[in-house]
């Protein structure tokens, strides 16, 4: 005798399970992109979220037109950066990231990315360098008040030389056999340049420059400095102008005053000019004849700015951070400002390091 | 009648599978272990409360609503509440009828209320008219109330918890005096980020203190009545650093003191009714210090008027902030008018209508809000209508945070309409099937947003609009058997919420974007069974979809499957009733974060005892 009982529970059972299925999840997942593979380009480090999220690397290949967003994070599913990725160097076989607020530097290969080892322990690092493979160069600000800068032999693990109680240091250069590090002040107030050996670390001299100097630039045969100048964060008519400034055989020269809050030194050698950011301006000072100009910057959120190789030839590389809550742009520009070409980057793109 | 049965179960199962909601408001059906749902009230017969996934507090059983999101970044933590739509900054958390919200930041820790001392409603209507829903919390008085009550709890990860209550009666008089500890150390795993391979490492999470002590005291006669509410807390607690960062941990001391006292005296054709209150709430999250303080006086006066019934409604609110954010204290009063006009058409219908100003500092004008509501009890339909206007009024912070702050804001301005409709297909003696749908639109104007602004601040602004849409949807099966009785809910929520206009550039990547930490989707699903010999077992799925980080969607969390797993067994010794529960959270073990980068706890076992007498 046919059993109803037994096919209703059957109907239902298996009309459950199709509307189960189709009711679904919501969960919803990007497909997989493809791999990184690097060679000659660009590396853009992206800060992230700001306390609530992690720093991404972006790659712009020298032949591609699509960037390679997420760069570290596809080459090591799992892992990430760290909160606000900052600055990067790299040498022949690797690529070493500074994590400001992760108080770390990530070590990955420098040909598929693929996380290596990390340094960790270096309280809210700021920048790097490096010199062949075995000699890294690190500024961190500590507390934000007392900072250091530290020399590490990457052969045996340890620090040739560590300079401890500097307030902010930030972006140097090596210029010479030397290492030129300005002292902004970090969350308080400073006016100087250290300078140390770039083989030992030891610390020869301590000059004084503009208020809050934030980057030394090498052009080789040239060093040079921006100074953004004081920034008062509850009083703005407190705030003094900031400067670039040139050494000298006698010390450091003003060559110009600036406005509070310029930023991002750099240089593009064919254009004899030196470039930064004020606002939303880029401001052009040409070195043989001591001009400063300024170009709008419409319709940008200017951030940083750096120079590296785009098709072949140096150019402008400007990240625009656009909300500093969802992803932002990169955009390649020539010596007169004009727009090149522009690239999707990752959250408050920050640094911009060329590959050769 | 097993044929019925059959296809009655296969009918609720189709359903099962395609609706789930929570009916809110009047006829909420909000499903929790020992609810007993009445007029839209979440109520605990006992003082045990389901913590989920290790939190503890009222966050714990609102969580189980699907139209509810909280942001947890840890543990024990800071909790806020997110509904429907709404961010937690705009969700009022009513105690007894006060806003605890901080004057400063528009929101309040739900993690420093005790759990399993009030009934918990999402009260459509909050006695803050400027708002369409809040949280609203008031002390339970059973009928016959054990007069001692002893809970203690263990989790797994190194939670203790215990409460005491002692309930008394003297003539008209009633009182509650009750007590709380709980200290906890939360170690539990989450995926090292920088270790590919390894799934979990065993760190040090949120380790944290908290007590409570409180009176509750009801007295009436005939023509008057009284009631009167403290509760004091403090807690200490330790914040781990996230995933992505490596600051050492912190800790965060809260203190704060509640009272307030209700008034009503019954004349013939009125009644006079004045509740006072004060609110003093210190923050310690070094280097800052937060204190604020709640002066507030809210007079009444109802009567009938026609056939229905008038209220009129005045409230002087005075907070006092003293934050080493602001270089002064301040200081603001707010007057808020209200009155309101019930009508009982018959007994099925009920119509009620309010109008409402509030003088604020920076709106001090005539700028009234209102909201007409209707609702129809029928024997087994119901169904609530209910269209208005509300404005938020921006933040301390908003308007005056250093370097920041934006004394230009102006309020929010909301027009909502908001309706539920709920029908019991079925309603037997065996069986009770009951279907809910609410389907609800917002549109908020001039939305209050953070957005960075120059030199890398960042700067509140009004975005121009934000349009919410959502809908809920719940089934609710009861049956009863010879032994005891088994129930099963299903509740589906749907939200969207987006900018659909903005005035500045700088807002432009959120247009026509879901607003970060907005689930578009929740599900609830829980299945009962309780035994007349006092054996019980709960399992629950709760099921959140995923949430965006970014203001642009491009990154989000994954959604999150957590399923939970509980059983208890009550018995009573003498005039002792006493209760155990062992329960499992997260049984799936599965890694999720509510905040993005704050993990939360794998796998975890706790046990309660109760005794009540």
């Amino acid at each position: 005798m046919y059993n109803t009982t037994n096919a209703w529970k059957s109907k239902y059972l298996f009309l459950a399970g199709l509307l189960f299925i189709l009711f679904g999840f919501a969960a919803c997942e990007k497909e997989a992109r493809t791999e990184t593979g690097l060679g000659k380009g660009v590396m853009v480090v992206n800060e992230g979220p700001f306390m609530t999220g992690t720093g991404t690397l972006t790659w712009i290949g020298e032949n591609e037109e699509t960037p390679v967003t997420d760069a570290f994070e596809r080459a090591n599913p799992g892992v990430f950066l760290g909160n606000i990725a900052q600055s990067a160097a790299a040498n022949t076989n690797h690529l070493f990231i500074a994590v400001n607020n992760a108080s770390r530097i990530v070590v990955a290969s420098r040909t598929d990315l693929r996380f290596a080892y990390e340094i960790p322990n270096i309280p809210q690092v700021r920048y790097l360098a490096v010199a062949g493979d075995s000699l890294l160069y690190v500024s961190y600000w500590g507390d934000g008040f007392s900072g250091g800068f530290r020399l590490m032999d990457m052969k045996t693990g340890t620090d040739r030389t560590r300079v401890d109680a500097l307030p902010g240091p930030e972006e140097f250069a090596l210029h010479k056999g030397k290492v030129y590090v300005p002292l902004s002040g970090g969350f308080g107030h400073d006016s100087r340049v250290l300078v140390l050996s770039a083989l030992d670390g030891s610390v020869s001299d301590t000059l004084p420059v503009g208020d809050r100097p934030t980057k030394c630039l090498s052009t080789g045969e040239e060093l040079y400095l921006l100074c953004s100048g004081k920034f008062d964060f509850s009083d703005p008519s407190k705030n003094t102008e900031g400067a670039l400034m040139k050494l000298e055989e006698n010390g450091w020269t003003t060559l110009t005053s600036l406005p509070n809050g310029a930023k991002c030194l750099t240089w593009l050698p064919a254009a004899a000019a030196l470039y930064f950011i004020s606002g939303n301006q880029l401001g052009i000072y040409q070195t043989t004849s001591g001009q400063l100009r300024y170009i709008p910057l419409e319709g940008l959120t200017p951030y940083a700015l750096y120079s590296a190789k785009w098709k072949g030839i140096e150019h402008l590389w400007v990240t625009d951070a656009v909300d500093f809550a969802s992803r932002g742009m990169i955009r390649v520009l020539n010596a007169e400002g004009q727009l090149m070409a522009g690239y999707e980057a990752g959250i408050v793109p920050s640094y911009v390091l060329g590959l050769e | 009648m097993q044929r019925w049965f059959f296809r009655m179960t296969a009918t609720a199962g189709l359903l099962f599978y395609f609706f789930a909601s929570v009916a809110q408001q009047q006829t909420d059906t909000v499903w929790l272990k020992e609810l007993v749902v009445k007029d839209a009230l979440l109520r605990r017969d006992s003082l045990t409360d389901p913590w989920a996934g290790g939190m503890t507090g009222i966050a714990s059983a609102l969580q189980r609503n699907s139209a509810v999101y909280i942001r947890s970044a840890v543990p024990g933590g800071l909790s806020t509440v997110s509904v429907r739509g709404q961010a937690p900054h705009q969700v009022p958390v009513l105690w007894h009828g006060i806003n605890l919200q901080y004057a400063m930041n528009g929101v309040y820790d739900l993690a420093l209320l005790p759990a399993g001392q009030y009934d918990i409603a999402l009260s459509e209507e909050s006695l803050l008219p400027d708002a369409y829903r809040g949280v609203s919390l008031n002390t339970v008085w059973p009928v016959q109330p054990p007069r001692l009550q002893m809970v203690y709890r263990v989790a797994s990860f190194g939670d203790h918890h215990l409460q005491g209550r002692v309930r008394g009666r003297y003539r008209n008089l009633r009182y509650t005096l009750f007590g709380n500890g709980q200290t906890a150390r939360n170690n539990f795993t989450y995926i090292n980020p920088l270790v590919p391979g390894q799934a979990r490492l065993e760190l040090p999470n949120a380790a944290l203190r908290i007590g409570h002590g409180g009176l509750d005291m009801q007295w009436h006669s005939e023509r008057d009545s009284f009631e009167m509410h403290g509760l004091y807390t403090a807690a200490w607690r330790q914040i781990p650093p996230t995933m992505t960062e490596s600051h050492s941990d912190a800790v965060q001391q809260d203190t704060s003191l509640k009272w307030t006292a209700r008034y009503t005296r019954v004349f013939r054709r009125f009644a006079l009714t004045w509740q006072p209150a004060y609110i003093r709430d210190v923050n310690q999250f070094a280097p800052d210090l937060h204190q604020t303080e709640l002066l507030f006086s809210q007079s009444q006066i109802s009567g009938m008027l026609g056939s229905g019934w008038a209220i009129a409604r005045h409230t002087i609110q005075q907070e006092k902030v003293l934050s080493t954010a602001f270089p002064d204290r301040v200081r603001q009063i707010q007057h808020i008018a209200q009155l309101l006009y019930q009508w009982e058409v018959n007994p099925s219908l009920r119509v009620e209508g309010s109008l409402q100003n509030t003088w604020h500092p920076i709106q001090p004008g005539l700028q009234p809000t209102f909201y007409l509501l209707g609702n129809y009890t029928g024997k087994r339909f119901r169904s609530h209508l209910k269209i208005g206007t509300a404005r938020r009024m921006p933040t301390l912070n908003d308007l005056f945070w250093p370097g920041s702050g934006n004394p230009d804001l102006v309020p929010e301005h909301t027009l909502y309409a908001l309706s539920a409709f709920q029908a019991d297909i079925v309603d037997s003696r065996q069986v009770r099937l009951r279907l809910s749908w609410e389907p609800e639109v917002k549109s908020i104007d001039q939305y209050i947003l953070w957005v960075p602004a120059d030199n890398q601040r960042w700067k509140p602004e009004n975005v121009k609009s934000v349009l919410v849409w959502s809908q809920d949807l719940s089934v609710r099966l009861t049956r009863n058997f010879v032994r005891g009785q088994w129930n099963a809910i299903s509740s589906l929520h749907w939200v969207r919420a987006r900018a659909n206009a903005v005035y500045h550039n700088s807002q432009r990547t959120a247009l026509g974007k879901q607003l970060a930490y907005m689930p578009e989707w929740q599900w609830r699903q829980a299945v009962d069974l309780s035994l007349h010999s006092g054996w019980s077992a709960r399992l629950q799925y709760a099921f959140t979809g995923l949430r965006f980080t970014t203001r642009d969607n491009a990154q989000w969390l994954p959604p999150v499957h957590l399923v939970d797993l509980e059983f208890e067994r009550r018995f009573n010794i003498g005039e002792s009733r006493w209760r155990m529960t062992m329960a499992v959270q997260n049984l799936l073990n599965q890694s999720y974060q509510w905040i993005a980068f704050r993990p939360m706890p794998g796998r975890s076992f706790d046990a309660t005892l109760s005794w009540s007498w």
